[in-house]
């Protein structure tokens, strides 16, 4: 064999190592306020997330996807890559714990990150998104210090998404970045945008941002705050 | 003393899929030479990676490469012993580098960040071995005592996988990993970051041996010609484009192989 595109190789002369896995963590208000419309476009979202991440092979095996809600808080997915993911079928409950389930959203997160080092897989930086029509109902401040912390520190990316109603100065003070305010209830648009976003994050290098598309673009689904 | 033959080189850089989808350029890039004479000619090889995040990465790493070899070329002329350079000197080419670059980038408007890039540089002496890196990718070297494949830098990355390093920094000096070490080198390999996880083993940190073993076949019966072979570079060009490679890859690739193994008689 005198050329190299001539070489048969084996899939055993290849390393196998585990895919580097990428965390989005979805916060979701499921207060009272977004029964009806709202939640069943979130619901609807959430299957269109799911099979956007999977028609992309990369994406596929490394993002992995967690949910929690609030109110009130709990974990209704566990990280899992999109092909294991369940899209849930939330239903809306009481009031708003959003700064409770902030913390314990990060909570998980740094649990995760613990799991892939012991098990010497790489990983990128983690994505939290948090989608809310209202306001915090519980004490958030220890919530804000947390996010801005945590961003200082590059630990995660956090992004606050407000519905029509949301209480947006509550949000530019948790949030580092800018809230974004979601045009009508196009959820499905915004899961769309986060599948492209974190499809092109996880073959990415250093703040490889430049590619991301702006949400707050006029054909986008998102408006600035 | 080993019995070693000419330095022969493939080297190539390729597009990944996913630059390639969104009409990016190849950001890598490498340049190979050889100085003085056998039995006691250097091999002196660099590879590079272009930040995507930078708007001229493809253009720095050019550079960056050219510049490297550029630096040891003159060096050598200058009467320098390559095989005597120490970290204060290595850190003094990566200086010297960085003010070559950042002259460019402000003849075109820009700063030395545009030029973002990594860098991996090797200088292979009848006995020695020099190395430096800033950024991710890797070296491996063999040798040909039949032992295996080792490297002498694991990849450069930060806590995330996305995260590295570039020669362009302002620590980059102080941040360059540096070997300059007695050890005789059959063959070397250098690539970026893009094949890492095809030709490195995560779970116990070696070099696949497998893969360096089948690539380095062409290499080994190759004409005792000295230097960059044109043929047999085009040729692993088209095998870093083939669906062997980018079916496991979407990320730009470079490789230089490099081998000076002795080559057998009727071959």
């Amino acid at each position: 064999m005198s050329d190299f595109d001539q070489l048969p190789f084996d899939p055993a002369d290849f390393a196998e190592n585990p895919e580097p896995r990428c965390q989005c963590l979805l916060l979701l208000d499921t207060s009272a306020s977004m029964s009806g419309k709202p939640l069943e476009e979130l619901n609807a979202g959430l299957v269109t997330f799911k099979d956007e991440l999977l028609a992309d092979s990369l994406a596929a095996k490394r993002v992995e996807v967690a949910i929690m809600t609030f109110g009130p808080v709990q974990l209704i997915n566990d990280f899992q890559t999109p092909d294991i993911f369940q899209p849930p079928r939330l239903v809306s409950g009481g009031d708003t714990p959003m700064g409770a389930a902030i913390l314990q959203g990060i909570d998980l997160i740094e649990q995760r990150k613990a799991r892939y080092k012991e098990n010497g897989i790489a990983y990128y930086r983690p994505w939290v998104f948090m989608i809310t029509d209202g306001g915090p109902t519980d004490y958030w401040l220890p919530a804000a210090a947390a996010i801005k912390q945590g961003e200082a520190a590059k630990t995660f990316q956090f992004f606050a998404v407000g519905v029509e109603g949301a209480d947006f100065e509550i949000l530019k003070q948790l949030s580092v970045r800018q809230p974004l305010q979601l045009k009508g209830l196009r959820f499905r648009d915004l899961f769309v945008w986060l599948s492209n976003s974190l499809n092109v994050i996880s073959r990415s290098r250093t703040d490889e941002t430049g590619p991301l598309k702006n949400p707050a673009a006029p054909e986008g689904w998102a408006s600035p705050r | 003393m080993m019995t070693v033959g000419r330095w022969r080189v493939a080297a190539a850089s390729t597009a990944g899929i996913s630059h390639r989808r969104r009409q990016m350029r190849c950001q890598d890039a490498h340049a190979v030479t050889t100085l003085g004479r056998w039995p006691d000619e250097a091999l002196v090889a660099a590879v590079s990676d272009g930040a995507g995040s930078a708007s001229q990465g493809a253009l720095g790493a050019k550079l960056a490469v050219w510049s490297f070899i550029e630096i040891v070329r003159m060096a050598h002329a200058g009467g320098t012993a390559l095989g005597r350079l120490d970290r204060a000197g290595a850190e003094r080419w990566i200086r010297l580098l960085q003010r070559v670059l950042r002259a460019v980038a402000e003849g075109r408007g820009v700063g030395l960040e545009d030029f973002a890039c990594t860098l991996l540089g090797a200088i292979v002496l009848r006995d020695r071995l020099l190395l430096l890196q800033v950024g991710d990718g890797a070296m491996v070297v063999s040798d040909g005592s039949g032992s295996g494949w080792r490297w002498v830098f694991w990849p450069q990355h930060g806590e995330y996988a996305e995260s590295t390093w570039f020669v362009t920094d302002e620590g980059a000096a102080g941040r360059m990993l540096f070997a300059n070490v007695d050890e005789p080198v059959e063959e070397l390999a250098i690539f970026s970051d893009g094949l890492e996880r095809l030709v490195l083993r995560d779970v116990d940190r070696r070099a696949h041996d497998p893969f360096f073993e089948a690539v380095f076949r062409p290499l080994r019966i190759a004409s005792a010609q000295s230097g960059l072979d044109a043929r047999l570079s085009a040729s692993l060009g088209r095998l870093l484009a083939s669906p062997t490679i980018v079916s496991r890859t979407d990320d730009d690739t470079t490789l230089v192989l490099a081998s000076r193994r002795a080559v057998p008689a009727g071959a």
